[in-house]
């Protein structure tokens, strides 16, 4: 049977059209409202020319206008390609300039970036999911009543993709990770089932939408006719806020990066036996440290806590680790555990042979959540997706995470490092060369270079930038940060830096990170132990 | 004698180009659309505030549109003031 995304939604919405879909900021929008709204939108993306597979890109901050934006997409055979809204117009411009969007949806609150984003894209028309008076577009929210709203028939396939999602590039340009419609549904079939995921259950929906995590609440939620609580971005910023609005929601399921979790242990916001309806807590992206995880079992010790892990390239997430116990040591190492349904996780050597147990290798993922590789780059989708040794079928592919591991006597997969320089910040996948690339692109900078220094805040990494300027030029730190701005998001502007008359070398002549490392270390060692300046 | 709003307001601007080396166009700029604000910067931030405006501000007295522009952080600050929750300065 053909199976889309989009009809998660139709059936949803045939079982259950009055319950509520999406709750954002006290206003709820029904299955029925989603269903019709994105039938009458993808009406008018067609009559404006959309065909199959045309790029649809979403300036659209989360809100339940961005998810009705998702499902019309789809419902018009296209692939959608969410956008950072707080990533500055250069970076915006480069993923435009990559996926030839043949049309921008925005609001008003982002139409101002259109007009310098409308260069990247030449073909691009667009249009306005709400007023926005003055704006010029195709068409606007008031014009979508004269389209149907009965259900529409598509022609995509189950093999088709869904949607791109770019991720930060090694060098310099953001890369689009295709995914298929298939490698979603596989991964909410074994969620739905493994969580026992409910038409009445009540879930959180954190991360920001150009994150491959939120399309896990999105989908699941739709998948069960459950509710999804879309939260807004600042409420992160206070965790008492945050912690009151799961309690009076009463959400079910939880699901996030560890940092946020961390922020809310730290500022002790979660109560003895809080979130009574809370049944499981979720997170994934990157390693929730021991501590963190303790406090959060002690204090919720009637919700089950899951560990996922998984690269946007395998889909949402690959492997799962059930944490049954409270740890009873902050030392205690958490697995990232086995595979989900239909999917392979092997750590490998050099030679691409299973490592034995307890030994560092290669940590690849194969199976069912494996996308068909980047957008429009074959040469590094083939450096990273390799043909399967272990498999028959010569199409069977692995991907190369980049992650090494291994696996423990117990047979669960432990996760050890990363063999390159991408990291997790807040949650954030960065490559660290993209900040380097951006940072050689200022004028007056004649060598730089940018290490992750463990802090052991709960803010984790801090990235820290080794500077040398050009004689006569006058770059301060401050000066070096809005020039960033101009070309990153704010989450990979560095927060250290330090100038150097030249960067240090190693043997090879090549820059010797591991010192930088040490340098950025000590000198957080003597802020702390010379207390305040 | 209290400072003017302005004050408070110029004062905030200097501390997060400063302090936080981020830099805000104009007073009424919205910190959170522009997530120029983060979980980390605010806690920098609130530390830099009680220790140049001798008042305490509890992370978890804050609402979300006390952090949207500069300008509604000073006025935060003010009615903080004026609520006599000022701590005294040393001395």
């Amino acid at each position: 049977m053909n199976r889309r995304l989009q009809d998660l939604l139709v059936q949803s919405a045939d079982r259950a059209p009055e319950s509520a879909a999406i709750v954002f900021q006290g206003e709820k929008t029904s299955y029925a409202e989603l269903e019709q709204a994105s039938n009458r939108l993808a009406r008018a993306l067609r009559d404006g020319g959309c065909v199959r597979g045309d790029r649809i890109a979403l300036l659209v901050p989360k809100s339940p206008e961005a998810l009705t934006a998702m499902f019309a997409a789809l419902k018009a055979d296209c692939i959608y390609v969410p956008l950072d809204t707080s990533s500055p117009t250069a970076r915006l411009g480069r993923i435009l300039a990559s996926c030839e969007p043949a049309c921008i949806l925005a609001v008003q609150s982002t139409a101002p970036a259109l007009e310098d984003l409308k260069a990247f894209a030449p073909g691009a028309w667009t249009a306005l999911l709400d007023e926005a008076p003055g704006v010029e577009a195709r068409f606007r929210r008031s014009h979508l009543a004269s389209y149907g709203a009965a259900r529409i028939e598509s022609q995509s396939q189950e093999s088709d993709p869904a949607h791109i999602l770019f991720t930060s590039g090694s060098t310099g340009a953001p890369k689009g990770v295709v995914i298929t419609h298939s490698n979603v549904l596989h991964f909410i079939d074994w969620a739905v089932r493994y969580f026992g995921i409910r038409a009445g259950d009540k879930i959180s929906g954190h991360p920001p939408l150009h994150f491959d995590l939120s399309t896990f609440d999105i989908y699941g939620t739709v998948a069960a006719g459950a509710q999804l609580h879309l939260l807004a971005p600042e409420l992160s910023l206070l965790p008492h806020r945050l912690a009151e609005y799961i309690r009076a929601a009463e959400l079910t399921q939880w699901f996030s990066v560890p940092s946020i979790l961390q922020h809310m242990a730290r500022s002790g916001v979660v109560r003895q036996n809080d979130f009574p309806s809370l049944e499981r807590l979720l997170w994934c992206g990157e390693k929730f440290p021991t501590p963190g995880l303790i406090h959060w079992m002690q204090r919720v010790p009637h919700a089950k806590f899951v560990n996922l892990y998984g690269p946007t390239e395998t889909t949402i997430a690959s492997s799962y680790y059930h944490v049954e116990r409270c740890p009873e040591s902050e030392t205690a190492e958490i697995p990232i555990g086995g595979p989900c349904g239909g999917e392979l996780l092997l750590v490998l050597d050099e030679q691409l042979r299973p490592a034995p147990v307890n030994q560092i290798g290669d940590l690849y993922i194969g199976g069912v959540g494996l996308s068909p590789g980047y957008w429009r780059d074959p040469e590094r989708t083939r450096q990273v997706f390799l043909k399967n040794p272990f498999a028959s079928d010569p199409c069977s592919r692995i991907y190369k995470t980049g992650d090494l591991a291994r696996i423990g006597p117990d047979g669960l997969i432990y996760l050890v490092g990363r063999s390159d320089t991408q990291i997790k910040s807040r949650g954030y996948r960065i490559e660290l060369g993209e900040i380097e690339s951006a940072l050689h692109g200022i004028a007056g900078i004649r060598d730089a270079a940018v290490v992750a220094v463990e802090t052991g805040g709960f803010e984790g990494l801090q990235i820290c930038c080794a500077y040398v300027p050009q004689p006569g030029f006058d770059l301060s730190p401050s000066k070096l940060r809005q020039h960033l701005a101009r070309a990153l998001p704010s989450y990979m502007i560095p927060s250290r830096w330090m100038e150097f008359d030249a960067l240090p070398l190693n043997g090879n002549g090549k820059i010797a990170r591991p010192l930088l490392q040490q340098q950025f270390k000590r000198e957080t060692a003597a802020a702390i132990s010379g207390g305040k300046d | 004698m209290p400072l003017e709003i302005d004050e408070y307001a110029a004062a905030i601007q200097q501390i997060l180009s400063d302090k936080l080396l981020v830099e805000v166009d104009s007073l009424d700029t919205d910190l959170l659309q522009a997530g120029l604000l983060d979980s980390l910067a605010l806690i920098q931030l609130l530390v830099h505030l009680e220790e140049r405006f001798a008042v305490r501000i509890p992370l978890d007295e804050l609402e979300i549109e006390d952090l949207r522009s500069i300008c509604s952080m000073a006025r935060r600050i003010a009615r903080q003031k004026e609520a006599g929750n000022g701590v005294p300065l040393h001395g």
